[in-house]
Parts: structure tokens; sequence; C-alpha cells
């Protein structure tokens, strides 16, 4: 029974991780942390 | 009625910042199509017919630079109904001269003055009134920084707009270049607006030559650019340009005031005396490098590490070191009892291995009962053989000297009775996560193969890079600081030099710096260069510098195999500007690449001390970023790296492996058909190819690669430190060669992105790849094949052609070439027909 | 001809032509630099490429290569 639960913890952890990505992709979030409407290539 | 307002101004005057201010997150940015000039648009905030365009920053409506020409191939073509003219009131001469060449597009103008605190805080003035009489059109100060005026200069231009007034124009030149204007506006067509024929008939006078692309039927006005230059004893372009600056010194005089602060002694100054001083600079900037990745690597680096690594993520801590010393004290009490058994047992060994395995199989296994672990105790001691053993055993006294010890079963026994201390007992211990993890998933009855996972697999490999994250976040934070104070621009300005003699320009300095933080936005920064070729050359190498992600992998290579040498992670440094160096020079001399270096015209921005609240903020935010792909990336390429990991083909068959038949996996099977190829390079183990493999995705997965394979020989073998394994299974040097493989090979899959977007094109794509890959490996198995002649190992085969490549290296270096004297702007002219 | 390549540290000369052509002229006069306007030479780099010159107001950097296109007198 705990590794059904832990399991499913997982489970949710790895989709929440790939649905992060994926929404990151579409809005153009890049990975330095801004988002590229705003970086104008000079991140300081 | 919906209402186009652009926004136009110098680079750098605080363009961004207000169209920020103005549309809030109602943005769209794109690029303009054919280039790569980003486009942005965005929504007026409370308005919602009103649309701003962002233009990119320009000096001018010259044809020379992409961003020139797709600025105004907009204005022209797209016609907005307003010019919002940012104009930087520090710099205001130079700023007008933009104004005075949008002011003849026949469109409305209105200026926003911007950084007039900075103005006021100088003690400098600007007669807005005076100025606005002399443009003739609106003038508004601004703050886009602070905010202040932003929005009455959006709602001036959008009445403007509205009001669509004709525009009359108050500039003018010379009296014989008006006279010439004049002629050449009646010979325009009518295919050019009335309230634009101005500014066509003075591009056609500057023999502009894409402004022909914009109009149906061009006039021949050879006749009045002959008179104008005979009469000026100047080419025509010179002549309207210095008509410009000569209108607008007029007029500053009357409208600006400048206060008598000294020219020569501000406190900029002062620095750059030194800073950029002509022999100290160069070392200067070595120096600085060296203590910034000294503090951050080596000194916080390593402290901050081990304390994540064998701490947080190892078996547990003292808070605040409440315990440490107590701890130590038990430990070092108990020292010489330890010495005693293993100096027993390894003797033991030798004596009656067979006994002696029983023996330590039960001893050493954690989960054993203590009843069993007795009786075995029992079995052993009373063992004939065993009983009669004595040996001696070399153990460090409290002064540290060393004495000879008779060890015999009787003290055996008495040593195995000593409790060994057990840090949790003293003072307040944290427990490292996976033993907090591990016990939760104990009590709640999970299944073995899934705590394998979790523990293994997951929190092996993102612990590992979880651990270096406090070093980031110092490094972060020294590279902010240098930054924001506008260091890096003077870096640039020293550079150049270097960089010009292999034909690129401090320009593409900039990337590297911003390449020293993540290599995406350093590659989008590449857009500043307007050579196209220059451009390229800089996106494919700007990549070399190490990123924030490849921090870990040095810190790693330098922990495991360097006992956190400082000059490891410096190195990498200057590996990387060594090789964007050597690759300039190299292919600046290929046809592909010759051409004229790019004019180096930069401003220089002042120094100024940067606030905590930025720099603080500058950090966190890259410190997050790296945390969150640790949580999102990473944590899936471990789930996917655990898998292959433990399931292959074991006994003949398909399934689950145990910890010992890790070289049976589908990964080692992946692992083995590639490893191979790096086998000249000192590392063909299986381990190490696959390592390199996953940092594609992310270079900071070569790290969490290593956590998991490494961390989990740990179950196999005798509990030996991870990082031990791994310095354990490759020598120092192919270890080096490891690092710099790394830090040259193409980038993550985030940055390759970046580069196929600025590279527009496939093909360049492909080379830009191919092109730092085959680098990495060469330059790998070169430091590998000569490194090793120092070490003792030579490989006869491996060192001839290391030679050869460093022979051919140096060629390519050396050789002669011939630069072309044209500078090219390609532009798909099909993208503004109108 | 005296251009602004040979121009020393610390002085300030008047530009009297430039000299060139193309984009690169262009840009230089886009700074700023253009006939009758001063110039004052603030430092030069290490290496002796660029030179810093502060002109109507503000400051610029320049390739010795494009200094030389710039003629000047004192």
């Amino acid at each position: 029974m705990g590794t059904v639960i832990v399991g499913i913890i997982v489970l949710a952890i790895a989709g929440g991780a790939a649905y992060s990505l994926h929404r990151d992709k579409k809005n153009g979030k890049s990975q330095c942390g801004g988002d590229c409407s705003r970086c104008g290539g000079h991140c300081h | 009625m919906s209402i186009k307002i652009a926004l136009a101004g110098n680079p750098n005057c605080g363009k961004t910042t207000l169209f920020n201010a103005l549309t809030g997150s109602n943005q769209f940015v794109g690029n303009w199509p054919g280039v790569t000039v980003e486009k942005k648009e965005g929504k007026l905030k409370g308005h919602s017919d009103v649309t701003i365009m962002d233009l990119p920053g320009i000096y001018s409506l010259s044809p020379y630079t992409l961003e020139e020409v797709v600025a105004r191939n907009y204005l022209v073509g797209e016609r907005p109904d307003a010019i919002l003219n940012i104009v930087d009131g520090t710099n205001i001469e130079r700023n007008l001269y933009l104004s005075t060449q949008l002011m003849e597009l026949g469109i409305p103008v209105i200026m926003a003055v911007n950084m007039m605190d900075i103005l006021e805080k100088n003690g400098d003035k600007i007669h807005l009134d005076k100025l606005s009489e002399k443009l003739g059109c609106p003038v508004v100060a601004i703050s886009a920084l602070k905010g202040t005026g932003i929005k009455e200069a959006a709602d001036k231009a959008v009445d403007l707009a509205k009001k669509a007034a004709t525009v009359t124009i108050a500039h003018s030149f010379a009296d014989s270049v008006e006279a010439v204007i004049s002629a050449v506006e009646a010979k325009i067509g009518s295919d050019v607006a009335d309230e634009q024929k101005r500014f066509f008939a003075i591009k056609l006078i500057e023999k502009d030559d894409k402004i022909k692309d914009m109009m149906k039927s061009v006039p021949d006005v050879s006749a009045e650019v002959q008179k104008l230059e005979d009469e000026f004893d100047d080419d025509t372009e010179s002549i309207i340009t210095n008509e410009r600056y000569q209108y607008i010194s007029s007029i500053i005089h009357d409208c600006c005031t400048k206060s008598k602060k000294s020219e020569g002694g501000s406190v900029s100054d002062k620095i750059d005396k030194v800073v950029t001083n002509r022999w100290a600079a160069l070392p200067i900037f070595a120096a600085v490098m060296f203590l910034v990745y000294y503090i951050s690597v080596t000194t916080v680096g390593s402290w901050a590490t081990d304390w994540a690594n064998d701490g947080v993520f190892g078996d547990g801590w003292h808070l605040f070191g409440i315990g440490t010393s107590a701890y130590n004290d038990a430990a070092d009490e108990y020292a010489p009892y330890d010495a005693e058994i293993k100096g027993f047992l390894e003797a033991a060994e030798e004596k009656a291995p067979d006994v002696t395995k029983e023996f330590t199989e039960v001893y050493d296994d954690e989960d054993a009962q203590e009843a069993d672990v007795d009786a075995a105790i029992k079995a052993f001691t009373s063992n004939s053989a065993i009983k009669s053993l004595t040996t001696e055993v070399n153990i460090a006294g409290e002064d540290e000297d060393e004495e000879l010890v008779n060890v015999n079963v009787a003290t055996f026994e008495t040593a195995l009775e000593q409790e060994e201390p057990d840090p949790a007992d003293y003072g307040v211990w944290v427990p490292g996560i996976p033993v907090l993890i591990g016990n939760g998933l104990d009590a709640i009855g999970c299944a073995d193969w899934l705590s394998g996972l979790i523990l293994d697999g997951i929190v092996a490999g993102v612990g590992a890079v979880l651990g270096f994250v406090p070093q980031m976040l110092v490094l972060f934070i020294f590279l902010a600081f240098l930054e924001s104070c506008g260091y890096m621009a003077r870096v640039a300005f020293i550079m150049d030099r270097i960089f010009r003699k292999f034909g690129l320009s401090g320009k593409s300095f900039i990337p590297m710096l911003i390449g020293s933080g993540c290599g995406v936005p350093g590659v989008m920064a590449s857009r500043t260069i307007e050579n196209d070729r220059d451009r390229k050359m800089t996106i494919m190498t700007t990549t070399f510098i190490p990123c924030g992600a490849k921090l870990p992998i040095i810190a790693l290579i330098a922990g495991a195999f360097f006992d956190n040498a400082g000059w490891v992670a410096w190195s990498a440094y200057f590996v990387g500007i060594a090789a964007i160096i050597c690759s300039g020079i190299i292919l600046k001399k290929t046809k592909m690449f010759a051409g004229e270096p790019a004019p180096f015209v930069m401003e220089l921005p002042a120094y100024h001390m940067p606030t905590v609240e930025n720099v603080l903020r500058s950090m966190w935010e890259r410190g997050w970023s790296f945390i969150k792909k640790a949580g999102t990336i990473i944590l899936l390429s471990t789930i996917v790296l655990w898998f292959l990991m433990n399931f292959g083909w074991a006994d003949g068959s398909f399934g689950m492996l145990e910890a010992e038949q890790l070289d049976s996996s589908i990964l080692a099977a992946i692992g083995s058909v590639i490893a191979p190829i790096f086998a000249p390079l000192g590392w063909g183990n299986w381990k190490m190819a696959v390592a390199a493999i996953t940092g594609l995705i992310a270079k900071e997965n070569v790290v969490a690669t290593f956590g998991i394979l490494f961390g989990f020989a740990e179950v196999a073998e005798d509990g030996a430190e991870i990082w031990g394994q791994l310095g354990a299974s490759i020598v120092p040097i192919a270890a080096y060669g490891f690092l710099v493989f790394n830090l040259l090979c193409a980038p993550c899959f985030a940055a390759m992105g970046a580069i196929k977007r600025e590279m527009n094109n496939t093909k360049w794509f492909w080379f830009a790849i191919g092109y730092q890959t085959v680098l990495a490996y060469i330059v790998a198995f070169c430091i590998y094949q000569i490194g090793s002649v120092f070490t003792g190992n030579i490989h006869v085969v491996g060192l001839i052609i290391a030679l050869l490549f460093v022979a051919g290296f140096i060629y390519l270096l050396v050789r002669p070439y011939k630069e072309s004297d044209t500078l090219k702007v390609d532009m798909k002219k099909k993208a503004f027909a109108k | 001809m005296k251009t602004l390549k040979e121009t020393a540290c610390g002085q300030t000369v008047k530009v009297k032509r430039l000299h060139g052509e193309g984009p690169v002229k262009r840009r230089i006069m886009d700074m700023g630099i253009t006939k009758g306007v001063d110039v004052y030479v603030r430092k030069v780099a290490p290496l002796g490429d660029p030179v810093e010159v502060t002109v109507r107001g503000y400051e610029l950097s320049l390739r010795k290569a494009d200094a030389e296109m710039i003629e000047v007198e004192a």
C-alpha cells in the first residue's frame, strides 16, 4: 500500500516537472531565469 | 480606430524600460520577418486600441545595419500614427541626431527626455520649452526607471496620434542645401506621400542605396548631388550629417546649460585610470577572475559543497556546528580501537580468509540483528586460527606519534566492545535528506525498487546537482556585481585589441560575458553585432565560456581529481576564452569568414555602485532558475537514467538488476557502444561516455549522472565516497581532458535552440555544433595524449597524432591571410514590399 | 596631415575632415564626429587600441584604424 502512495507521489512530481517544462517552452521562457521578452540580451 | 505608436531612440536610452512600463505584460515578442532582429509590440496599458511598437535601438536611419533598415522600413511602410522619441538627456546631442531624422518622416513626433534625474544630479539643465520651440514638437521629461512622466508622455502621444495634424518641420539646413532638397522633392513622384518627400529627398541626396527599394520610380538626382559635392568639397552623406549636427549645436546652446563640473576628475575616470591602464589592465582582469573563481569554487565552494554532499545529501550534519567538536573528541578517542580492529582483521584475512569473510559479512551488515552480530563475534574469536593470531598495528598517539601496538584476540575483543561514537548523539544533528527519506519510505512500507528509484535515482542525481547551489550563488553574486558596476564594459574595451587581431570587435566580448551566466542570452546578445559574419562567428563561439551549468562539472572535477585546487576552475574560464580567440583567428582566415572587422564604436557607461538589491536580485534570478532546472529537467533525466541502469540482460534474461550487475544494464550497453569513441581521450569507459551524453540535455546532468552511477556503486562496494569512486576510475589528466571536452562541445539543448534561432539557417546550425564538438574532441585528445607524457604513460600512436594536430593548429593560427574590404548587409527585400 | 590616431592622450583637437567611405565612416559621423567638432582624447587602451574620446558630451571608443580616418587640427 505504501508503495502505491509513494508511487503516485513520484508520478505526480515527475508529471509536474514535465508540465512545467512544457509550459515554459510555450511562454518562451529561457533557462536564464528571465523571460526573453524582457531580455534584450543584456542580462545585467 | 486602432492607433499605432512607435517607440524610437538610441540604444541604452531607456526605451525598453519605458516599453515595459507602458505595456506591462501585454507584450508580444517575435522577430521581424526574414531577419533576426527582435520585434516587440504591445498594447498600451489602459488603452485597448493603442498598439506600441518598440523599434530596435538605432543611432540613425542610415541603410547600414539591420536594425536601422528594419526601423525605417517600418516607419515609412507602416506609417505609425505617432512616434514617441526617447532621448537620453545625458547624451542629448547625439540623441537629437536621430530625432531630426525621425521628424523628417512626416509623422507626428513627441520627444521624451529620459534620465532627467541624473541630469539634475550632475547640475545640468535642459530647457524643455525652448527645445520644443526649436524642434517644433512637444517635449516632456521622463524618468523611465523611476516611472515619472511616462503616463503623461503616453497620453500626449495618443493625443498627437488622434489629432493627426500635419507636421511642420522646424529644423533646416544651410540655404544651398535646402534649395537642393526642394529641387529633389519636386522630382519625386506621387508614389511618395507629401509629408514623406523630404525624407526621401534627403536619402536620395545621401546616395542611400536602399531607399530605391521603397520607391516606384526613382528620379535621377546626380546633378543635384554633384552640385552639392562641388560646393562643399565633400560627399553628400557627410554634408548632410554635418548639417544636422551644426543645426543641433546651434540650438543646444540655448536649450541646455551645463554645470561647471570638471572634465577628468570624476570617480569613474579615476578608477579607469588604473583599470584600463596600458600595462596593468590585462593582469588585473586575470587577477579579478581568478579571485572570483577562487573564492566561489575553492574556498566557500568546497566548504559548502562538502556540507551539501556529505551532510545534507549524505548522512547528516550538525546544525551550526553544535556538537561537532564534542563528536570529534569522541571520535579521536575511539580512533585507536578502530585501528586495532582494522589491523587485526587485515592480518586475519591473510591467515584465514574464509573465516574472516564470514565474520565481516555479518559485522559490516548494517541491518544485522545484534544477536547475530554477537554470535558471529563469538564464532570468529573462538576459531583456532584466529585465537592464536597476533599482529602489530600502527596507532597514532595523542602527540601524533605512531606507536606499534600488539594486538591479539583479547585486545580485538575489547576493541569491539567499544562503542563507535555516533555523531547523531552529539549536539544538534540534522539527518541527511537521504536518511530522512529512507526512514520515511521504510516506515510507510514502500517497495524496495521504488525506494531505489527515489533514493538512488532521484535523490542521488538531483542532490548531486543541488549540492553545488551554494557555490553557484557565490559566483553569481560576484558576476552580478562586476557586470552592474560597469567593469565588464571596460573589459570589452581592453579585449578589443586582442579581438581585433583576429577580426572580431570587442563587441563580441559582451555575449561571452553574458554567457558566463547562461549561454542562451549570451547567444542572443550577438544581435548587437551588425556584421553578419562576425555575428555568426560570435554565435558559434559564445558557448565556449563556462556557463553556470558547467560550473558544477568544473567543481566536481576539481574536487574529485585535483583536491579542489584553485587553478582548475580559473583555467576552465581561460580555456574558454582561448578557444574563442583561437577559433576566431582560425576561422577568420578561411574564406567563409574573412572580412573587415566591424567598427568598434562603443559607449562606455560611467561606473556606478550597484545597489545591493539589484545584485541580490540578479543572483537570485539565476540561482532560482538553476534550482528550478534541477527540479525539472534533471529530475526527469534521473528517473529515465535510473530505469536504464536498473534493467538489463543478466543471467540470460531481461529484468531488474542487482547493484553489482550495473555493467549489464541497458545504460551500460548503450554506453559501451559509445565509449570506444572516447577511449583515445583517456575516458573510454561507459559511465563517463553516458555522463557526457546526458550533458546535452542540460550540462548539470553530467554531475547528476555521476551522482547516480557512482553513488549507486556505493551500495555494491565498500561504502567508499562517491567522488572517491569517480576519482579512482580514470587518471587526473584524462579527467581534465573530460572537463575540457564538456566545456567546449555542443551546449545543452536550450542553448542549441538559441543558436539555431539566431543562425536562422539549419546548415549553419549544424556547422556550429559540428565545429564545437570536433574542436572539443581534438583538444581533449591532445590534452590527454600529450599530458600523459608527463605522467609517464605514453601511447606512441596517440602521441604522434596529437602532435600532428597541434602542429596543424599552430599552422592555422599563423598563416597569412588577406582581408576583404567591403561590409555587406544583406536583407530580404520582399519583407517590406508595400 | 594629422589624424586622431596621432593625437596624444589629454589633448583636445578639432575635426577638420573625415576620410574613408562607406558604413564605417557613416557610423563615425552618426556618433557625432563631424567637421568642426571638438574631440578630447581621454585615454588609450592597453596595447594601444582602441582609443577613448569625449565628443559632444559623452564617451566613445574608437579603433586606431578608424581614428586614422579623422583628420584633425589642434
